[in-house]
């Protein structure tokens, strides 16, 4: 568990986060619009950039020394364009970066590289060069590089931002089978993935913490604001240009169109939120928690 | 101390595959400018050509496999990975290639006296090959750190060399840091060699100090 507390943090007099508290554990989803400041948080969290003011504590221990959290060897962070070393085979990247993690005995190393490439996958492409990869298999030798270090925080920044439909399927299985054994982090602004592996959600907008808790807690946030019409093909701009469609879905009967909204209109009823309903009412209504 | 030993092997073992061929060029300076200094006979006074050639053909290679290792830093999406790493290790890769170069410069610097005799290179003058060792090792790294860019790191270490070399120091007109005849203890030498220092000084804590910090800009 990763407990963040009033961390606040400025640049050139620009509040980026302000305040900001949460309690980080199981599978946990940070979403929040562009802007929002999760990658600064994600940063300050993985001790590349150094906050202002506030806390962070791994497991009731503090890890903060002046203005930076010190817990390399405990948290690892994949940023959202990992690249190293282009020139180089992956086996020979992981072996490096093992090296570089202080791991001096060769044996040792090689043995946490093989089982690293096993747990996400990896295996046929180890002597394939890192510049030929596409992206998912980078952000996957990005995992693994931080398995070799064995930590137990794990921060992904927009980890499916970019990828094909499948790779994405493919990423997401993995992050939840990691996540039986690791704390995970993941900033998102896809809520589709969100939904799909976190048990714990932190939604911020502009430096605030406007929401945390459980999936349906967030879900609950937007009950009795979410209406399913089902109209004719014509009819669709009309609806668009007067109402917030947030889904559309083509049936036998017509289109199926989720309209987020607090009062329906003539033909709508009244459906169960989804999570992209719920995060639109918490980020509409803009107050902190 | 043994693990050390074995890290740094490893290492120069990794730099070559990443750096490919680039990873040659300072030992082929030193194999040229050992053949020079051995092998084209010359005669007082150009013999003191030969102490250029360390400083102009040898010297300046002292940061270029480093501007390459660091490099690494600046492709894109490597920096939030190898930063904390980098910080931890600057000092052992530094140590590992200053060790190398001047061990060269040592042997080139052994190969002249061998040649001409003992008292034709002065003690100020292995004072100076060590000064601009280092010299060429922190201002290639700290124009790394600067520009982001290995090839326009690369390029400024070319064009100021080549300029000075060149020109024997007549082109540029600044406080030259080459010594293209004997030296003498003078105000003008003392200047050099102060200057030199603190460029070291200076050069070294840019290069530290940017590759510590990493990129912290917000997102």
């Amino acid at each position: 568990m990763i407990h963040a507390s009033s961390v606040t943090k400025r640049i050139k007099k620009q509040l980026i986060l302000s305040n900001v508290s949460l309690c980080m554990e199981g599978i946990y989803g940070l979403v929040g619009p562009n802007g929002a400041g999760k990658t600064t948080l994600m940063k300050i969290l993985a001790g590349l950039t150094p906050m202002d003011e506030g806390q962070v504590a791994i497991d009731e221990r503090s890890c903060t020394k002046g203005k930076y959290v010190k817990a390399h060897e405990r948290i690892g962070y994949l940023p959202q364009d990992f690249m190293v070393y282009p020139n180089i085979t992956v086996e020979e990247a992981l072996d490096h970066l093992a090296l570089l993690q202080g791991m001096m005995d060769k044996g040792e190393r090689h043995a946490a590289v093989a089982e690293a490439i096993q747990k996400v996958n990896l295996n046929g492409h180890e002597t394939k060069k890192m510049s030929e990869l596409s992206g998912g298999m980078r952000r996957r030798v990005g995992i693994a590089h931080l398995l070799t270090r064995k930590p137990s925080i794990l921060l992904f920044d927009e980890p499916t931002a970019g990828l094909d439909i499948e790779e994405r399927i493919r990423f997401r299985h993995l992050l939840k089978q990691l996540g039986s054994e690791h704390t995970i982090v993941i900033s998102s602004h896809i809520v589709e993935d969100i939904e799909f592996l976190c048990t714990k959600i932190g939604v911020l907008k502009q430096g605030q913490v406007l929401f945390e808790g459980t999936p349906s807690e967030l879900k609950s946030r937007a009950k009795g604001c979410v209406w399913e019409y089902c109209i004719h093909p014509e009819e669709l701009d009309d609806l668009i240009a007067t109402r917030e469609v947030v889904q559309l879905l083509e049936e036998e009967d017509g289109i199926h169109a989720r309209v987020f909204s607090k009062n329906g209109g003539t033909g709508g009823r009244r459906v169960a939120p989804r999570l992209i309903d719920g995060y639109l009412a918490v980020v509409r209504r803009g107050e902190p928690r | 101390m043994k693990a050390y030993i074995e890290w740094m092997r490893t290492a120069f073992v990794f730099d070559r595959k990443t750096m490919g061929g680039a990873f040659f060029v300072p030992p082929a300076m030193f194999i040229l400018s050992l053949l020079l200094i051995l092998f084209v006979p010359r005669k007082s006074p150009s013999i003191y050509d030969n102490v250029i050639i360390i400083q102009g053909l040898f010297i300046p290679f002292s940061g270029w496999c480093l501007i390459y290792r660091f490099g690494e830093l600046y492709e894109d999406g490597a920096q939030e990975t190898l930063v904390p790493y980098y910080r931890q290790w600057v000092w052992i890769d530094i140590v590992r290639y200053s060790f190398i170069h001047l061990l060269g410069v040592v042997v080139l610097s052994g190969a002249f006296m061998w040649k001409y005799g003992v008292s034709s290179l002065s003690f100020l003058n292995l004072i100076h090959f060590i000064l601009l060792t280092f010299f060429y090792l922190f201002f290639s790294t700290a124009s790394l750190v600067l520009t982001k860019n290995t090839n326009i790191a690369l390029t400024v270490i070319f064009i100021y060399t080549v300029l000075e070399v060149a020109t024997l120091g007549t082109f540029m007109p600044w406080p030259h840091i080459f010594l293209f005849e004997p030296p003498v203890w003078e105000p003008m030498l003392i200047n050099k060699f102060i200057m030199l220092t603190l460029s070291i000084f200076l050069a070294a804590f840019i290069t530290i100090v940017w590759i510590s910090k990493g990129d912290r800009k917000p997102q």
